[in-house]
């Protein structure tokens, strides 16, 4: 446990310092913060941005910090000297997760907060964005484990991100892309956000959310079977 | 490694070239991260720095060092966690004399505290200099052991004497009684400007070894 405090102690100080994923964690709440407030026309669904931003948020934000995160860290070998310290990967693993979770839930907070949610819907909210968070992170993780270095993992992100973050946006113009964005767990949680009751959870919802996640569990473990930590 | 608590770890400090540093961490907090996961208290980051003369640059990142700053930033990590055994890998590679005198002394003192230190280098004179007892490696075999000392005199074989004389010629004689009578005569004329043995340094006795080698094969 201590070593995974000390993980989290260490990001922490660096994002201060790493302009690239502050401003990933830092974006789209402010982004979210300033449209929810200015922008309000006839016939916009409720909290229309917030929800908007937040599937973007979800699908970024933790996939390209945690595959980020963990790239530079191969690649200037900063990792090999971590585990040679003792900290074992699970560890490290945790640590950057944790850290990476908890920024996020941070700039969920500041994106529920700000559009005006009630209690109970921002506890809703809260189940939903943190599940999306973790999910991310784990594919972020698996691409972290996968990437020799910082390019290759700039290189796979890219288009993940694309499809996690913003299929769910475009599906509204497309039938077709429609069906597909609803299998991915960022197009269900879309879907959940425009209606945030706990009541409106269904089988097919937690199914998909949940074999997504399954998914990019195994992915990862595919990952850091073949490649390792260091 | 898998075997070794953290004690054992502890007690083992491996400064490797490849190995970095956290580029947008300041010097201190760069210790810090392994302060943390070693139990270290915090005084001792501050101190290990000053004692590699980094005391000025705790706040500076990594990545405004320079390489013998960020060489001594990674000895500083090694030497924090006050270590019984101490890997180094090139540790003054493509420094000036400067900086590479400083991290000299550095090990002799972690030496003198009675620390094991091996040491990998290139440069024969900094193997000299530092080791008690030198490996010899060609093509991952060890070829030659024993103390720098110990390893000059085993490939003497000329065993002779190099004088420069005070007219500007050099001369050379054999080490033995034969040529006693010449540098008495010399040294009595007061001719005798410089004198050397012609004993091997550890580089030319490298080459020897490892050029016979690459002759064979050729």
């Amino acid at each position: 446990m201590k070593n995974v405090i000390t993980i989290l102690k260490k990001q922490l100080t660096d994002t201060i310092k790493n302009k690239t994923v502050l401003l990933q964690f830092i974006l789209f709440p402010v982004m979210s913060l300033i449209m929810e407030n200015l922008i309000h026309m006839d016939g916009m669904p409720e909290h229309y941005f917030m929800i908007l931003f937040s599937i973007m948020y979800i699908g970024m934000a933790p996939l390209t910090a945690t595959a980020a995160i963990i790239a530079e860290e191969k690649e200037k070998n900063t990792l090999r000297v971590l585990m040679m310290a003792g900290v074992k990967p699970g560890q490290y693993l945790l640590g950057i997760g944790s850290y990476v979770w908890v920024i996020c839930m941070i700039g969920a907070t500041i994106m529920g907060v700000s559009a005006g949610l009630s209690a109970e819907t921002l506890v809703f909210y809260y189940v939903i964005t943190g599940v999306g968070f973790l999910a991310s992170i784990l594919l972020g993780a698996s691409v972290g484990v996968f990437a020799k270095n910082q390019m290759m993992a700039t290189s796979i992100v890219m288009p993940v991100m694309l499809v996690f973050a913003f299929l769910p946006m475009i599906s509204m113009f497309n039938d077709t892309i429609e069906k597909v964005a609803k299998l991915t767990y960022t197009g269900q949680m879309n879907l959940l956000l425009f209606d945030m009751h706990f009541d409106q959870l269904c089988t097919q919802n937690v199914g998909i959310i949940f074999c997504n996640l399954i998914l990019f569990a195994i992915l990862f473990c595919v990952a850091f079977k073949k490649n390792g930590l260091d | 490694m898998k075997t070794l608590n953290r004690e054992d770890r502890k007690s083992i400090g491996i400064m490797m070239d490849e190995f970095g540093v956290y580029e947008r961490l300041s010097c201190y907090d760069n210790l810090k991260v392994f302060a943390d996961i070693y139990g270290i208290p915090y005084y001792k980051v501050r101190q290990t720095l000053s004692e590699v003369g980094l005391e000025q640059a705790m706040k500076k990142a990594a990545s405004d060092l320079s390489k013998g700053m960020r060489n001594r930033l990674q000895i500083a990590r090694v030497f924090m966690q006050n270590p019984k055994v101490i890997f180094l890998d090139e540790p003054t590679s493509g420094l000036d004399p400067a900086t590479t005198k400083s991290i000299h002394k550095m090990i002799l003192e972690k030496k003198a505290q009675g620390c094991t230190i091996f040491l990998t280098t290139h440069d024969m004179a900094e193997a000299a200099k530092l080791c008690d007892h030198v490996a010899l490696l060609n093509e991952g075999t060890i070829v030659e052991y024993g103390t720098p000392e110990e390893i000059c005199r085993r490939y003497n074989h000329q065993n002779r004497l190099r004088l420069h004389l005070f007219d500007g010629t050099d001369k050379e004689l054999a080490s033995g009684a034969e040529s006693a009578d010449e540098l008495y005569e010399l040294c009595k004329a007061g001719r005798i400007e410089t004198i050397h043995s012609t004993e091997p340094t550890l580089e030319t006795v490298f080459l020897e070894l490892t050029g016979r080698k690459l002759e064979e094969n050729e």
